[in-house]
């Protein structure tokens, strides 16, 4: 009787780590059982059967909506409610738009090569693209003159949709869209993506080149041979394919060593896979999310269970990158949450967030760590840093900045937010901001930031409130002397002051202001001038309170975040 | 960071230095008890005679002088220049408060309080002068001639030492001081703990007050501007200000 295999793969270093994801991924996706332990995922080598067919299902089920395939076959909505009375300007323009994308994509290179794999040659798509065409109407013309070809051309449309639709043609273009927006990302050259089997089915290619020699090597592990893999430690007997193989084929990682082996010691290269590691970084694409050519994955790799969790994303078709990057945290932080805060210490390390940028050539991998101190900031201020998320502030005729992505950036990258407080204030002074709660709130997830790296430099919430109160106070007395021009002069200067670190300059604009009104100098600032950090917050608090009166209404909120962060 | 301060008197004894600091110790005492304090006492009892990191002068408008007195016609002006913020806050917040101020039998009626720009010191030569004159003293506590040729040496020593005692750091390149227009002046001083001492009424300092020319590191020159050269400065000597 014949034994069935195990194929146990334990987790390793990033790269690995989004391929065993990946794997988990597909095989979820299929309802293929499988083992998850601690560190590790195991199943039968029976999960592999078809595993092609597995493998392009799971990414055609999660990224189909964002599919040019897609894009054509939705606007089957509009063909079959189409009613001759709704037809005006606009919607012929649409149904133009919709023609030209048509067009452009059926006679596209990854179309093309498409239609030799389809056996169903039931319609020859090039053919159909020519017969397709755009409605014109001259200026004589009135939208009613044009309506019989409207139809002609919405019916072509709808017979190409039907032909697109059908399974086996769906399979193929879906399966090619999905190689070129996702997987060539990650990896190149081999399989499918080899320049000689573009015309090739893929499934196949894919069963061929991955499955296959997995499922072969599985067979007969030579535990006398005299190599290893040089990721898993399995034995590998020979240093070629179909035994073993190297890492050039992902993108930007591996060293082709039979071009260059100087990399090596004594010029021979060691770093070669064995089948079962080559397979796992195929499935590389599926332990990233991707969203127009921007891939997230999230090392946290305390346990399997946990690894798989947060890179779980459910996708919209308008779900933007941001969206996607900030619902991560969110989970990682969801994640800890469900653990007693006291566990906090021991249970998270440091979480390793690897972003996929395709467009950078160079370098398209950037690395963050998210340590427990930011962690336990973001959780912190987890209400706050939420309402921010669609926060958009224009800063020039089409530039915007997301509030949200930009404080968050700052606590990734261990920076503090005055950069962004002081920017913030200057749009306020020129009147383009006026959202100042939120200001208030960066200026605490910020105190509670520097706090979280250096106890003493942070400053209490109640003197922050205090501070405000002063600012608001001083600029009631210039209300009520009739002096309120001064104000944002007064303003300016501080911010400059602040921006520049410069305390005597701001002790200097303070001591005017309140010289001018004959009162006294609130002397909590003081206690500001002994460091710059504490200086700045207490600056910028009192510059908030200057602002005026929209600071009232959000006092019961502060309240509430001051307990959560108390 | 530099306070003007204008008082309203009838009359100012003719040593005024000693009012003029019972002023400010009055202020800082009203404005933060603990501060002052720290500031003016080592100990319960003992005097703190540390460097402080303030220096004035005052400036009497319209007087004549009547033996022991000045009668003011108009008013007093103190200035009080310190790079110390929290001194200057302290300061400001007590001299504000303190509305009316009474020495002996002299009394001061604050008219308003107003901020003074600094200049902006860009070389390292800089000509000043001396609002309250500059007083430097050698080791055995004698006052020293301009002409003496050790008087450079002290005034570098007790610029490194007011320096250090305010940034931690003393002074960055030594002291060039050039007088150009220098004149001795006597300031008549009236202080307890001397005439007990000493069964004399009036401590006589020789300090001199004028123009002079002070080349050093900028960053020196800067503070020096702002704290006051030489000794005795927070009793009313060696504040200066830039010419031109």
């Amino acid at each position: 009787m014949k034994t069935i295999n195990k194929i146990r793969l334990e987790l390793a270093d990033w790269l690995y780590n989004a391929g065993i994801v990946g794997v988990a991924n597909i095989l979820d996706a299929n309802d293929v059982a499988y083992k998850r332990g601690i560190n590790y995922i195991e199943f039968e080598e029976t999960a592999l059967e078809n595993f092609e067919e597995k493998y392009f299902k799971y990414f055609i089920d999660k990224y189909k909506k964002f599919t040019s395939w897609y894009n054509i076959v939705k606007y089957e909505d509009v063909i079959l409610n189409f009613k001759e009375e709704n037809v005006d300007e606009e919607y012929l323009e649409n149904i133009n738009k919709q023609i030209d994308y048509v067009k452009e994509k059926l006679k596209s290179a990854s179309y093309k090569s498409a239609y030799v794999i389809i056996q169903n040659k039931e319609k020859d798509l090039l053919k159909e693209e020519k017969q397709l065409n755009k409605i014109k109407k001259n200026k004589k013309q009135k939208v009613e003159d044009v309506l019989p070809n409207i139809k002609e051309q919405l019916n072509r449309m709808q017979q190409i949709i039907e032909y697109l639709k059908t399974d086996e043609v769906a399979k193929i273009i879906l399966a090619k869209n999905i190689i070129y927006d996702i997987i060539a990302k990650f990896w190149s050259d081999v399989s499918f993506l080899n320049k000689n089997n573009n015309k090739k089915n893929m499934y196949e290619e894919y069963r061929i080149y991955f499955v296959d020699g997995t499922l072969q090597y599985i067979e007969k592990i030579i535990e006398k041979a005299k190599y290893k893999c040089f990721v898993c430690d399995r034995k590998i007997s020979k240093l070629s394919k179909p035994v073993s193989y190297d890492l050039t084929w992902i993108n930007k990682m591996g060293v082709d060593m039979s071009r260059k082996t100087s990399h090596f010691w004594d010029l021979s290269g060691d770093t070669f896979i064995c089948p079962i590691c080559n397979f796992v970084y195929s499935c590389i694409p599926a332990g990233f999310t991707v969203i127009k050519g921007q891939g997230l994955f999230i090392n946290q790799n305390s346990s399997i269970n946990n690894l798989i969790a947060v890179n779980k994303h459910a996708l919209e078709r308008n779900t933007t990158f941001e969206e996607l990057e900030d619902a991560s945290y969110f989970s990682i932080v969801e994640n800890i949450n469900q653990n007693k805060v006291e566990q906090l210490d021991k249970e998270i390390e440091n979480i390793q967030i690897i972003k996929l940028d395709s467009t950078n050539v160079v370098r398209p991998y950037t690395f963050n760590i998210l340590s427990k101190d930011k962690l336990k900031v973001m959780n912190g201020n987890k209400k706050m840093l939420q309402s921010m998320i669609k926060v958009k502030v224009k800063v020039g005729t089409k530039e915007y900045l997301n509030l949200y992505k930009e404080v968050v950036t700052r606590l990734y990258e261990g920076k503090n937010q005055f950069d962004l407080i002081n920017q913030l204030f200057h749009l306020r002074l020129d009147k383009k901001f006026n959202k100042l709660h939120f200001i208030d709130m960066i200026i605490k997830i910020n105190n509670n930031f520097i706090g979280g790296r250096e106890k003493k430099k942070m400053v209490h919430h109640k003197v922050i409130n205090d501070c405000k109160g002063f600012g608001l106070d001083l600029r009631i007395s210039y209300v009520n002397k009739k002096a309120e021009n001064k104000l944002n002069g007064i303003s300016y200067r501080l911010l400059n002051a602040l921006k520049t670190k410069n305390t005597s300059k701001f002790m200097d604009t303070l001591l005017n202001a309140y010289m001018y009104l004959n009162k006294q100098v609130p002397t909590i600032f003081i206690e500001g001038l002994k460091d710059t950090d504490k200086f700045q917050t207490l600056g910028y608090a009192f510059l908030l309170g200057l602002q005026g009166e929209e600071m009232k209404e959000n006092k019961k909120d502060d309240i509430k975040e001051d307990m959560i962060n108390g | 960071m530099r306070l003007k301060c204008e008082y309203k008197t009838k009359e100012i004894p003719v040593g005024y230095n000693m009012l003029l600091v019972s002023l400010i110790k009055e202020a800082l005492k009203k404005s933060d008890e603990n501060y002052f304090n720290k500031l003016y006492k080592y100990d319960e009892n003992i005097a703190n005679k540390r460097s402080k990191n303030f220096t004035f002068a005052a400036y009497i408008k319209n007087y004549e002088r009547a033996e022991e007195i000045f009668k003011v016609n108009d008013r007093v002006i103190l200035n009080i220049s310190s790079p110390d913020l929290e001194f200057m806050i302290n300061l400001y917040n007590g001299l504000l408060k303190l509305s009316k101020f009474q020495y002996k039998t002299f009394e001061l009626y604050k008219l308003k309080i107003d901020l003074i720009k600094e200049k902006k010191l860009a070389t390292n030569e800089v000509i000043f002068k001396t609002l309250s004159p500059i007083c430097i003293k050698n080791k055995n506590n004698y006052f020293m001639k301009i002409e003496d040729d050790k008087y450079i040496d002290e005034l570098n020593y007790i610029a490194n030492l007011v320096l250090k005692n305010y940034r931690g750091e003393g002074l960055r390149e030594n002291l060039m001081f050039m007088p150009l227009d220098m004149k001795k002046v006597v300031v008549k001083e009236e202080i307890r703990g001397f005439k007990s001492k000493t069964n004399r009424k009036y401590l006589y300092v020789n300090s001199y007050s004028g123009t002079f020319k002070m080349k050093g590191n900028v960053k020196d020159l800067e503070d020096l501007y702002a704290l006051g050269v030489g000794f005795k400065r927070n009793q009313g000597f060696g504040m200066i200000e830039v010419i031109g």
